[in-house]
């Protein structure tokens, strides 16, 4: 199973509720992220440019580099689903997988010093009854759960109905196998490949 | 497992555990089990309500998760037919605003001198006694023209009561930063043109680009609309999944590069104020190149109709042929239909042209001729070559001369739309906020009339729902529902008058007389006193299209409270936010209200730099999940959802309500309720006294027995659903009503009036806002689009080289939400968004902050580097900064200043018809400059904006008000 989100760039407008809706679900304070939203472009000759938005999150990678560098097994992806957890009983906050991760999408809570990000809203998705409130709330229907293995998943049905050139992956330099997809159909931009 | 008994807390302590668990290879399902027993003794109780969100002017229902009184989570309710569990970040952050510190929930009472922000917590009862004395008081001393209301911007509860306020006490002035700048002149001019709805889709007027029942459009134009932005999960979910699912085509217009502009198949960044100049580009190319709808333009408009160029009025066919008898004439002499004059292609002569279904027309209309009429000794043009002729100029290659935007560009867009049988303008509130806010509607609604796009599949203008469908002859928007707030007058029996013959209008209006008598003794005499207070509107001879929606610009009121002339207008009820964010020319505002005003009361959820600058009582009103109302603002396409209180906290009240018990209270100190011009209007615009009586009146609406049988069956009844098949109709002015004709449209012509000959009138009477009664006339309003320019612009000022314009942003309505933290961090002071052309010319760089001067003063923003702009142009939205008064502060300020572009925007540029404030397109230099003081712009900064109110005890409805 790869449970994961797919994000179409088609439909997002950059609102940012995904960024807060997140924040209230999960109890992050001022300041702390699990998911933020990247302005790319507008890049062009002016008037004939053009932009879109990137919705950054933990990408529930298949290799996951914040796994391989944890040192007491505290990040670790599950087995069943396919999400990175962090057990946080087990996290020293040391650090390492904030910065080997690829995607920059890990911080440190500031009370518990613990590692934090996007757990997909495990506390609702974890018996496959909900989705994540981003997905739910996401005001342009920009968002899509579901695992990729599963044809008929949301996130996968999303995926079908766009041409392989529509779909994106972030850069994977480190090959840790991202499985976030996103959609953006070259109509509406070029897809830019992003360096941290 | 049962969800709905466990808490989000509890969720997140369960989502550790489990990860563990699973870590440790134990079967995940008995672990969660035994958790979730272990909490049960412990957990809270979760309730779910569904409520609509009161975030912006759009209606999204939604679900409210509520844990021991506390709201704990939001989310759209997703079976909500266009947000489909979609909420915006402006609805989730009620879970701040609803419990944020900065909420007041006991009545103040100014303790300090104005602007100084102390305050003094008082009783209801002393709250309203000391209302009603004000007002008392300045009615004894100063007359009724003392008193003046003020609201806001669409969306606002209770907005009402500032407009009511005149027709209950006969005071003549109400001052409003939206209306005459947001959507007044638009749904005016459209209300005239076709007596239809208009073209703005934030106001949920245009909804075929949100119809699913019958998906028919193929190419959208938002000329300065940007729904993503303004209403996200609503109009802006219904155009991202049209654009996605149904292969919906659009076009923006707009100096900025909006959300809307980022996915539109073309976009023509127009030079802010050059709209005028682009509409007749497109209005040439359409009339040139003959991509019109003939057929329709010739017997659905009165293009072909011959007007006199003496009088600019159409001519009547009885004009020039004393003895024609006109085949549609009502023997009743009360549903003329006049006959107008064409000319006829089959018989190459001018010839009457009377209302006719298209198959029975004696006449082949021409649509461009001039022609002269030797029986009138005139000239006459048909309405289509005056079109022409204006439009005639505006080739492609001078429409982007003077608009800055390439030729072959404004060319892409023309081809797109007018090669689409299904299209439409959605025309956003831009215009509203300029001088040209008559001309540029009047362009709009002419383009999509020429193409035949009215009442058709795929339009933005159509007309829904059985209200839609005539059976007798349609004569004006009263007829179609169609919003205008005539029904103030129609109390009185003055104005608005829904039928186009005097004798129509004079059995109306008495009436009506009748009517008002019943509330009323002496009814003539106060119908008399009100009109009267109507012609004393300050500015009312040149600005009688504000009649519409009986507004007064305000910086005509900012002038009269100055200067006392004509009068001054002392005591103030103010029901909205933050005028010194909002309302033009800030700073002279201010200081015209602090320094003159005798008395002021708001009535709002929270302190605004308003209050601390001339407020003297504050009553505290509900936020909305605080809100019950059945019918204001509860309708998302042909479905009907209830918004009710989920939860309530102080002493906070519903604002239809307080006011009603100053007014009540005032009478009460004069001697009597006929003591003022009518006590009774206040219940005619949902202001009320008896909550129990509204909420009975509500829950009719829903058809439940009760109001508490419906909000504790709440699913039973709400949403009201109409079928979508009695909803989505079309081509109603093709059904053939009670005179046998068809329908056509409730204008005078009964045709779409694409030359308003209302405005013409309009300008000379005051005729349809006053009737029976007469303003005196002023110079001629436009009876067709006219190029026109802002006061100030680029083509003509060599001081001010850089040229401001404005729009929303996502974070929130209007004035709101700059107390939500987690808002604020994300967009902590305002983008000032220049192209990188003038960064470089100035020597700034993205992120730096920016001076901004314009000939009323100086703020801030902060440079957003983009080419999402154009050179020469620079964007920035409305703001103000609340943490400047917060008790941190060393040297705190009233959060006016800073970063306001109201501090830069003129009062006295006003348009003609309108007589509103200019709040885009008007000139301004920029230079790299400092972090104002004060400002926060760190995420940690704003943990004095995070909520601390969610321990409030609940408030018992019963013992808040007093006498209520």
């Amino acid at each position: 199973m790869r449970r994961t989100l797919v994000i179409n760039l088609d439909r997002c407008s950059g609102c940012d509720s995904c960024v807060t809706v997140c924040k209230y679900e999960n109890g992050l304070q001022l300041g702390e992220y699990y998911n933020r939203v990247v302005a790319v472009g507008p890049y062009g000759d002016f008037p004939r440019v053009s932009m879109y938005w990137l919705p950054i999150q933990c990408q529930q990678c298949e290799n996951p580099q914040c796994v391989h560098v944890c040192p007491t097994g505290a990040s670790y992806r599950d087995e069943k689903t396919g999400v990175v957890l962090v057990n946080a009983d087990k996290c020293i906050g040391c650090s390492y997988c904030i910065y080997a991760c690829p995607y920059g999408v890990r911080s440190l809570n500031k009370e518990t010093n613990v590692a934090q990000k996007c757990t997909l809203c495990s506390q609702l998705t974890a018996d496959g009854s909900d989705v994540p409130v981003c997905v739910h709330n996401c005001p342009t229907g920009a968002r899509f759960f579901g695992d990729l293995d599963d044809p008929d998943s949301e996130a996968s049905q999303e995926l079908a109905r766009y041409d392989d050139d529509c779909i994106h992956s972030l850069s994977d330099p480190k090959n840790a196998g991202p499985t976030c997809k996103y959609i953006l159909s070259p109509k509406y931009a070029e897809w830019k490949e992003i360096h941290q | 497992m049962e969800k709905q008994t466990l808490t989000r807390r509890t969720f997140v302590e369960l989502a550790t555990l489990t990860s563990a668990v699973a870590a440790f290879g134990v079967s995940f399902g008995s672990k969660l089990e035994e958790r979730e027993q272990a909490y049960a003794a412990s957990a809270p109780e979760r309730q779910v309500y569904t409520t609509v969100c009161h975030g912006c002017i759009q209606v999204c229902p939604c679900k409210v998760y509520v844990e021991d009184g506390v709201v704990v989570k939001l989310e759209g309710h997703p079976d909500a037919p266009i947000n489909k569990g979609g909420m915006c970040l402006k609805g989730l952050g009620q879970l701040q605003t609803m419990y944020s510190p900065r909420r007041v929930i006991h009545p103040l009472k100014r303790a300090g001198e104005r602007g100084t922000n102390e305050w003094e917590v008082i009783s209801w009862d002393e709250a309203i006694q000391l209302g009603g004395e004000q007002f008392a008081t300045a009615i004894e001393k100063y007359g009724p023209y003392s008193l003046w209301g003020a609201s806001g911007g669409g969306g606002l509860y209770a907005s009402e009561i500032a407009t009511g306020m005149q027709y209950t006490f006969g005071c003549a002035v109400e001052a409003c930063t939206g209306a005459l700048q947001c959507y007044c002149p638009r749904s005016s001019i459209a209300a005239l043109m076709w007596s239809g709805w208009n073209q703005s889709m934030a106001d949920s007027a245009c909804l075929e680009p949100l119809n699913e029942y019958n998906p028919t459009m193929e190419v959208l134009v938002e000329w300065g609309a940007q729904p993503a932005v303004s209403q996200t999960a609503q109009s802006g979910r219904g155009v991202a999944d049209a654009r996605s699912d149904r292969g919906l085509k659009t076009i923006v217009i707009d100096p900025n590069m909006s959300p809307d502009a980022v996915k539109a198949d073309v976009w023509l960044p127009v030079r802010p104020g050059s709209d005028t100049a682009m509409e007749l580009g497109w209005l040439r190319y359409i009339m040139d190149k003959k991509l019109y709808d003939e057929d329709f333009c010739k017997y659905w408009t009165n293009l072909p109709f011959l007007i006199n160029t003496e009088t600019k009025l159409p001519i009547e066919a009885e004009e020039i042929w004393p003895d024609y008898v006109n085949p549609c004439i009502d023997p009743n002499e009360v549903y003329d239909t006049p006959a107008y004059v064409c000319w006829d292609n089959l018989t190459g002569t001018y010839q009457p042209f009377p209302f006719s279904a298209p198959e029975d027309a004696q006449v082949d209309p021409e649509l461009f001729k001039e022609v002269k009429i030797p029986e009138l000794g005139v000239k006459a043009k048909t309405a289509g070559q005056i079109y022409w002729e204006e439009a005639e100029p505006w080739t492609l290659e001078h429409t982007a001369e003077i608009t800055n935007v390439p030729a072959d560009l404004i060319e892409e867009a023309l081809e797109l739309y007018t090669g689409a049988e299904h299209a439409g303008i959605a025309h956003g509130v831009f215009s509203d906020m300029m001088q040209i806010n008559g001309e540029v509607p009047l362009g709009c609604l002419a383009i999509d009339f020429m193409m035949g796009h009215a009442n058709q599949p795929g339009a933005t203008l159509t007309n829904r729902g059985e209200e839609s469908l005539s059976t007798s002859r349609p004569t004006g928007p009263y007829k179609l529902l169609v919003i205008s707030y005539q029904l103030e007058r129609w109390w009185f029996g003055i104005s608005w008058t829904i039928g186009w013959t005097k004798k129509q209008n004079d059995k109306n209006i008495k009436e009506q007389l009748k009517e008002l008598g019943k509330h009323n003794d002496h009814p003539e005499q106060r119908r008399d006193q009100m009109a009267q207070a109507i012609k004393d509107r300050l500015g009312v001879v040149h600005h009688k299209a504000a009649q519409y929606w009986e507004q007064t610009g305000p910086g005509m009121i900012r002038e009269a409270v100055e200067t006392g002339e004509p009068y001054r207008p002392r005591l103030l009820y103010e029901v909205s936010g933050n005028k010194m964010a909002m309302i033009a020319n800030a700073t002279q505002w201010g200081k015209a209200m602090r320094e003159n005003l005798d008395f002021a009361i708001q009535q709002y959820p929270m302190i605004t730099s308003e209050t601390i600058e001339y407020i003297d009582l504050f009553y505290p009103t509900v936020e909305w999940l605080e809100y019950n109302n059945g019918i204001n603002l509860t309708v998302q396409c042909n479905t009907q959802w209830l918004r009710r209180s989920v939860v309530h906290i102080g002493e906070t009240v519903h604002p239809e309500q307080a006011y009603t018990l100053t007014v009540n209270k005032c009478c009460d100190i004069l001697g009597g309720y006929d003591k003022i011009l009518s006590h009774d209007f206040v219940y005619v615009l949902g202001m009320f006294d008896n909550y129990d009586e509204k909420k009975a009146e509500w829950a009719a609406v829903y058809g439940a027995p009760s109001w508490d049988e419906l909000i504790n069956n709440q699913d039973k009844y709400s949403p009201l659903v109409t079928p979508p098949e009695e909803f989505w109709y079309y081509y109603q002015h093709e059904n053939i009503v009670d005179d046998g004709l068809p329908a056509g449209f409730g204008t005078e012509s009964r045709k779409i009036e694409v030359y308003c000959s209302a405005n013409i009138k309009m300008a000379r009477t005051g005729f349809p806002y006053v009737y029976p009664y007469d303003l005196d006339p002023c110079d001629d309003y436009p009876a067709i689009c006219q190029y026109l320019e802002n006061e100030e612009n680029a083509l003509t000022d060599t001081e001010y080289p850089l040229t401001f314009t404005s729009g929303r942003v996502h974070y929130w309505h209007h004035g709101t939400m700059r107390h939500c933290a987690f808002n604020r961090e994300l967009l902590p002071a305002p983008d000032c968004r220049i192209n990188p052309e003038t960064a470089k010319k100035y020597g700034i760089e993205h992120g730096d902050w920016v001076k901004i001067t314009s000939r009323r003063g100086s703020t801030h923003g902060r440079a957003y580097v983009t080419k999402g702009v154009a050179p020469d142009t620079v964007f920035q939205e409305r703001f103000w900064n609340p943490e400047c008064y917060d008790d941190t502060q060393r040297d705190p300020s009233n959060g006016w200043e800073e970063c306001n572009v109201n501090v830069l925007t003129p009062d006295t540029a006003r348009s003609r018809m309108y007589g509103g404030s200019t709040y885009r397109g008007f000139q301004v230099k920029i230079e790299k400059s400092e972090r104002p003081p004060r400002i926060w712009v760190e995420p940690e900064e704003f943990e004095p904006f995070m909520p601390t109110l969610q321990n409030e005890p609940l408030t018992n409805e019963d013992e808040v008000l007093p006498n209520a």
